[in-house]
């Protein structure tokens, strides 16, 4: 019988293979729960932090945007209620990714997210991806207001 | 230095912060100047700091008492003003001048009798008990120990 | 409950390394076959595990010397232990991602991957929000605000460090008055600059290092470290080539954007005893 970081680390694993590399949103309902929040990095993408939708969006943006998204796991951990997880996001930006028009450049940038699970879902994220690298790879040069 | 109280609005909870530190500092300073060594056991936490100046790196309130003591003896006038004061977060500054005569020895160079008077900028680290944690210093050790006659004018 | 052995070498890293800025540790820390898959661009590449790892705590303490590490939490799994923190800085040494102090004070998060061997950091992945924290720096600053009073005072001292003296036209009021003005200095703009060119002259690998910056009504305080080599020379005293460092404490008042009056307190006796003009005490 696998331990309980076991099961985390492969419903974690499922649903990045899921939801972000399938396009399957729905098993965003079976993965993350209702009371889902999440901790995104500063001057992310104007996507919900609560809730289910808050993952239903950020996978509805990126997959459009970047349709051949893919994230690929470098390494996972798990200790107590936590999961972290390193993965590689690659794909092409050939559709418009919010307000920034296609690029057609190959995008390739790290990321990496804790998850909080209870009763083996979903219930909590903190997650920093380079955002800054993805922006730059997309023609975007972020800039802070000055 | 203080800024006005402005009585109509609620200070909030950052200036009220402010205030009270500066009010622990002045209550320090006032402690000081009168020798009053049971307010240091009040005011100074036990595990307290100092660092730079004249005094190293000494810990606790004895040891801040029994750093003013050559002070106080050199100088039984010795007194310390509070200039300029500044508080920002959980920080106050002091800007002061100490002035007094020199009647007594200091580090074993006779008095000189006459008036001494240097400057100097103080920092203090306030915990949210109100208690003085951290002290930072620089003073005008130089402008002091040659007016005292312990080291010769330099140049 | 006792911390792991894994986590301990990395809160060690934290506390001592960054936070404390004590690079002696990293050959303990850091296995000599150590990967880096998050090197900055710029960071030492090619050099040793030291200098490639001596690196990154050097650009965060360069540009914010108050700079504090808090570990939310580590997740160890095997040989990895995954790693979230906190960062809390105050934006008073150098520029970061090619923004210049302004005194902002700051917090962003970091996340990191590290693995352990032999009781030794040996591969890292590292995230830390780049973006939220150069969003923070470059923040626009209000005027008529302490944080405007503290960005003059940070410009003005890193302009003086880089020893741009003209910039002081654009910091410093004509009318300014320096109430410790050094012996024989001049009043206003030209004698300031006199004097920090005097300590130009005499230490010209001279730099100030904020360590904390107070700032009420029009006043601000800045107290920090001063470092320089002694090469030329100095209040008529020969050089002797000795690497100096020495306490500053500065009070600047700040009216309408410009430093309009200054005051310093500066461990004078202390430079002297280091020239070995001054028995030590």
């Amino acid at each position: 019988m696998a331990s309980e970081q076991e099961r985390n680390k492969e419903l974690v694993l499922k649903m990045y293979e899921e939801v972000w590399n399938k396009g399957n949103l729905d098993f965003i309902k079976v993965a993350v729960s209702p009371a889902f929040k999440d901790h995104p990095p500063t001057r992310f993408f104007p996507v919900p932090i609560r809730g289910q939708e808050a993952l239903y969006e950020a996978a509805t943006h990126f997959r459009a945007g970047i349709p051949d998204f893919h994230d690929e796991m470098l390494h996972i951990v798990a200790e107590g209620d936590r999961v972290m997880y390193l993965g590689r996001i690659t794909g092409t930006h050939t559709a418009p990714f919010f307000e920034f028009p296609p690029s057609y450049n190959k995008i390739s940038v790290l990321g990496m997210n804790v998850f909080r699970l209870e009763n083996g879902i979903i219930f909590e994220r903190w997650g920093i991806f380079d955002v800054m690298g993805m922006m730059q790879q997309m023609g975007v040069v972020p800039s802070g207001p000055r | 230095m203080s800024s006005p109280q402005q009585q109509e609005q609620p200070i909030d909870p950052e200036q009220a912060r402010v205030k009270r530190n500066r009010d622990i500092v002045h209550h320090y300073y006032e402690a000081v100047n009168a020798k009053k060594r049971e307010v240091f056991y009040e005011i100074v936490h036990p595990n307290f700091v100092n660092h730079g100046g004249a005094s190293g790196d000494i810990v606790g309130p004895k040891a801040l008492i029994d750093s003013l003591d050559p002070f106080y003896q050199a100088m039984p006038d010795w007194h310390m003003s509070e200039d300029y004061v500044l508080a920002q977060g959980d920080r106050v500054g002091s800007r002061g001048t100490i002035t007094g005569t020199h009647l007594g020895s200091f580090m074993g160079v006779p008095p000189t009798g006459k008036k001494l008077s240097w400057t100097g900028i103080i920092i203090y680290r306030i915990d949210d008990d109100g208690k003085i944690v951290e002290r930072w210093q620089d003073f005008d050790a130089m402008g002091m120990l040659t007016q005292m006659g312990v080291i010769p004018p330099m140049g | 409950m006792a911390e792991s052995q894994k986590k301990q070498v990395y809160r060690r890293f934290v506390e001592e390394v960054i936070n404390k800025g004590n690079l002696s540790v990293i050959p303990e820390l850091y296995h000599p076959d150590y990967l880096d898959h998050s090197a900055p661009p710029g960071a030492a590449h090619g050099g040793s595990v030291y200098e490639q790892v001596a690196a990154i705590p050097k650009m965060f303490r360069g540009a914010f010397p108050d700079v504090h590490f808090t570990i939310e939490e580590m997740i160890e799994d095997g040989d990895w232990v995954g790693t979230r923190v906190t960062g809390r800085a105050q934006h008073i040494g150098r520029p970061f991602m090619g923004v210049e102090p302004s005194g902002h004070k700051i917090a962003w998060s970091s996340l990191g991957f590290f693995r352990i061997q032999d009781g030794k950091i040996i591969e890292h992945f590292g995230q830390p929000d780049l973006l939220g924290l150069r969003e923070q720096i470059s923040a626009p600053i209000e005027k008529g605000t302490l944080d405007e009073n503290r960005a003059i005072v940070t410009r003005y001292v890193y302009e003086v460090n880089m020893q741009n003296y003209n910039a002081l036209d654009e910091f410093v009021d004509p009318a300014f008055v320096d109430h410790d003005p050094m012996p024989n200095q001049k009043p206003g703009i030209p004698g300031l600059k006199d004097a920090y060119r005097m300590f130009s002259d005499a230490f010209p690998d001279v730099w100030f290092t904020f360590e904390d910056l107070i700032a009420e009504n029009d006043m601000v305080i800045g107290r920090g470290v001063i470092e320089g080599t002694h090469t030329g020379e100095f209040m008529g005293l020969k050089p002797t080539n000795k690497k100096i460092q020495w306490t500053v404490t500065r009070m600047f008042r700040v009216r309408n954007g410009k430093v309009s009056e200054g005051w310093i307190n500066f461990d004078l006796l202390s430079v002297y005893q280091q020239m070995g003009l001054i028995p030590m005490r």
